[in-house]
This record gives C-alpha cells, structure tokens and sequence, in this order.
C-alpha cells in the first residue's frame, strides 16, 4: 500500500474517533448523577435562607450552582402532576410562605408524602438561587 | 368613645386587610418553557419553579423566574444557556412586573374563559424591554389558569450568539407561559 494512503487511513480513523468522542462523551454528555454528588456545602434550611435574605449577592456567589445539603423539620410537601416539593418554611412575604423550597428528582418523589409534614430529614440539592421569596433547591434527594 | 373609635378602626383595617389579601393570587409552580426553532437544532428547556402574583383588584401582575432552574435534555446546551447566554452568575433572575392592561373587562370571580392583554416590563440578562401580549385566563372554581404564548429576540436582550453556532440557536425564541394561581390566603 502506498505511504500517502496509510497516511490518508491514520487520519481517517483519528478524525473519526475525535468526532465520535465529541459527538458521545461532549455534545451528548449526561446530566450530573445528582443523588450521588458529594454535597459542596452541609448547613441548616434557616441558615441557607438567612444568608439569602440578608445578602442576596453574596449568598448567590457562594451557593449558586452548589450541592447543598441541608437537615431541618420538614414544614410542608406539596405534589402536582409535575413534582414533588419539600419546604422548609422560614418567613411571610409577598409570595406567602418564604423558606427553601427543593424539588425532588423523579425517582425520589415518592419517598415523601404530605403526611411527612414534621418529619426531621436531611435533603440534597442543587442550588439554583434565590427569587425574593424562597431560595430554591433542584434534583432533590433525601438522605438517610 | 376614645376605645370605640380604637376598636372600629381595628375592624375596618382587618377588613381591608382581608380584601387585599383576598384579591391577591399566587403560584410558586408556575410552568414556562421556551422553545428555539433554529434550522439545524431544535432546542426546548422548561421550567416548573416560578414565581408569580396577580392582583384582581389592580391587574397588576408579577412573575420571577430563576435562569438556573431550566432544565435541558442535553446537559451541554444547560452548560451553554447559563454560562455563555444567558450568564446566570451575573443575571440569576429574569422578571416580568407588569399589569393586566385590560383586568377591568375580566371577572376573576365569575367561571369562564377570558382574553387578555398583558402589558410591563420583561428583563432578562440585566436587559429590560417593555412588552405588550396577549393571553388567556380560565377562572375555574376560584382558581384562575392563566396561558400566553410569544416570542421574544435574543439580540433585544443583548444576549450574543457566537458566530459559530448562529444556525443552531433561533434569532426569536418561543415562550409558553403556564400559570395556575390561587387565592393567597387559601
């Protein structure tokens, strides 16, 4: 076989398993294993309001985009036909209750029921910030 | 007679206080989804923790919504939306305070299936546009659902789109506005 079309082959194959690459584990890469994530910061459901409340700014500096894992007494789950919600209640606003609110992943929206209400737990999620009223929490998953 | 007008001073504030609180309605799970149609890539990411208020007795009308809680099927394209676009470490809320421009016509007490004109300001990115849209609102049983449906153009809101994937992101994206709201004393 000539030397130039080796050279042509070599390239092929390495232009091939560089787009293969980029197409699987870049373009196509999955979404973080949430429940599995170490948590970025360990803290209670007040304390992570507080700090929202009192500097918005820096709070969402610090957390913003950070795997939180918070304990408290559970003040209320609320489900729809799309989620399931635990909610650490904190304060009265404009919106009503204020606290941190957490959506929890779909393979763990059954391990809390409203009946839960009052039950110390320990929640982790993912921070997606602060909108005047609650501080909220994504990808939920309860630890035990 | 000092203690009598104390007293019906007290009764007339609680009242007022309770209408107020009456005419306001609220969601924490309002729903918005946007949609790009763009010639080589279709691209949908949604939302279902958004904040919302209206109150019946003004129009006015209030929505906040956190960038970071939109959720795409392709972990990349979340990665791009936030940390490129729409640069949510900078810009964390996107926020609609705005009035029902023609509340006057609607009975949100009675059943039924009214349109409506909704009018303010939208700010996304740190940009601030004022907007005029139509929508719907369904009053069921002292619930109102509230729809709207409309597009909006990235360059109003200086997001940037680089060059190189000009043709994967649409110039105009469509919002859908799902909202179910009820009375904020309930």
């Amino acid at each position: 076989m000539k030397k130039w079309i080796k050279v042509l082959l070599v390239l092929a194959i390495i232009g091939l398993a560089g787009a293969t690459y980029m197409y699987v584990f870049v373009y196509n890469k999955s979404h973080p294993d949430y429940a599995n994530l170490k948590p970025d910061f360990e803290t209670n459901a007040e304390a992570l309001f507080v700090a929202f409340k009192n500097n918005p700014h820096d709070a969402a500096s610090t957390y913003n985009g950070k795997i939180i894992r918070l304990s408290g007494k559970l003040n209320k789950v609320e489900k729809n036909e799309d989620q399931t919600i635990a909610y650490f209640i904190l304060d009265e606003g404009m919106f009503g209750n204020e606290g941190v609110r957490i959506s929890l992943l779909p393979e763990e929206a059954n391990k809390l029921v409203p009946s839960d209400t009052g039950k110390s737990i320990s929640i982790k999620g993912f921070c997606t910030g602060y909108n005047d009223s609650d501080v909220i929490l994504e990808h939920g998953s309860l630890d035990y | 007679m000092k203690n009598t007008i104390k007293i019906l001073s007290l009764a007339i504030l609680t009242l007022l206080a309770g209408e107020l609180l009456a005419q306001k309605y609220i969601t924490k799970n309002g729903k918005i989804d946007f949609y790009s149609d763009a010639p080589t890539e279709k691209i949908e990411a949604f939302n279902n923790q958004v904040n919302c208020a209206l109150d019946i007795g003004t129009g006015n009308f209030i929505f906040k919504v956190l960038m970071k809680s939109f959720q795409f099927e392709k972990a990349l394209m979340q990665e791009h939306f936030n940390e490129n676009y729409v640069e949510s470490h900078k810009f964390p809320n996107a926020t609609f305070v705005g009035k029902v421009s023609n509340a006057s016509a609607i009975d949100f007490t009675k059943n039924g299936t009214y349109d409506a004109q909704i009018q303010g300001d939208l700010t996304i990115h740190g940009v601030t546009q004022t907007i005029s849209e139509k929508g719907s609102f369904e009053v069921k049983d002292g619930a109102i659902h509230g729809k709207s449906t409309f597009y909006v153009a990235v360059a109003d809101y200086d997001i940037k789109i680089p060059q190189t994937v000009i043709t994967n992101i649409a110039k105009e994206i469509q919002i859908n506005v799902d909202i179910l709201l009820e009375p904020l004393n309930k």
